[in-house]
């Protein structure tokens, strides 16, 4: 059975630009969060 | 993104994540005139896995709704760009957090056309925001 997530989860991914985002980048801020389907 | 002004005006960031490398989103937000918001690539689909986004079976494709929705969006001259790696099938996800990182609301989309309206996302944030949210200060 999955748990449902309730805090956004961080890792370690990168920008557009390739630099690691951090939580800093994330928090403090609501945030609107849209996930691309894919490409196009 | 039209809606961005209105998402920037409730107090709230716009995070878009996309399943490319580094280099192909760096192409999408200029191509968006995404510079002041935060682009992350997620070629390895950790961020959605982890959020529980769908992604169909190849088989999916095939069904009538799905091809139909394909038809109509090429025959209205839409285009979708695919590079070697990129995964076709991802679908995407809506998501509000609040500022300590919270998930207020959460979309899994159902298709690829199965997408929050912009507004909702709004209405979502003003409440996190506003002093009944709880959140502002």
């Amino acid at each position: 059975m999955l748990t449902p997530v309730t805090a956004f989860p961080a890792f370690l991914l990168t920008d557009a630009d390739g630099k690691t985002v951090t939580e800093h980048d994330l928090l403090g801020h609501p945030a609107v969060v849209y996930l691309a389907r894919h490409p196009g | 993104m039209e809606a961005l002004p209105e998402i920037e005006a409730a107090g709230a960031r716009l995070v878009v994540v996309t399943p490319q490398s580094a280099e192909r989103a760096a192409g999408w937000r200029d191509e968006l005139r995404l510079a002041d918001s935060l682009v992350i690539a997620d070629p390895g689909r950790t961020l959605y896995r982890a959020l529980g986004a769908r992604r169909p079976r190849p088989l999916w494709l095939l069904r009538p709704q799905v091809a139909w929705a394909g038809v109509r969006a090429l025959a209205s001259g839409e285009r979708v760009s695919v590079a070697k790696g990129d995964d076709t099938l991802q679908l995407g996800a809506d998501v509000v957090v609040d500022r300590d990182g919270q998930i207020a609301f959460l979309h899994l989309a159902a298709d690829a056309a199965d997408r929050t309206p912009p507004a909702e996302l709004v209405e979502v944030v003003r409440g996190l925001t506003s002093p009944a949210g709880g959140t502002a200060g």
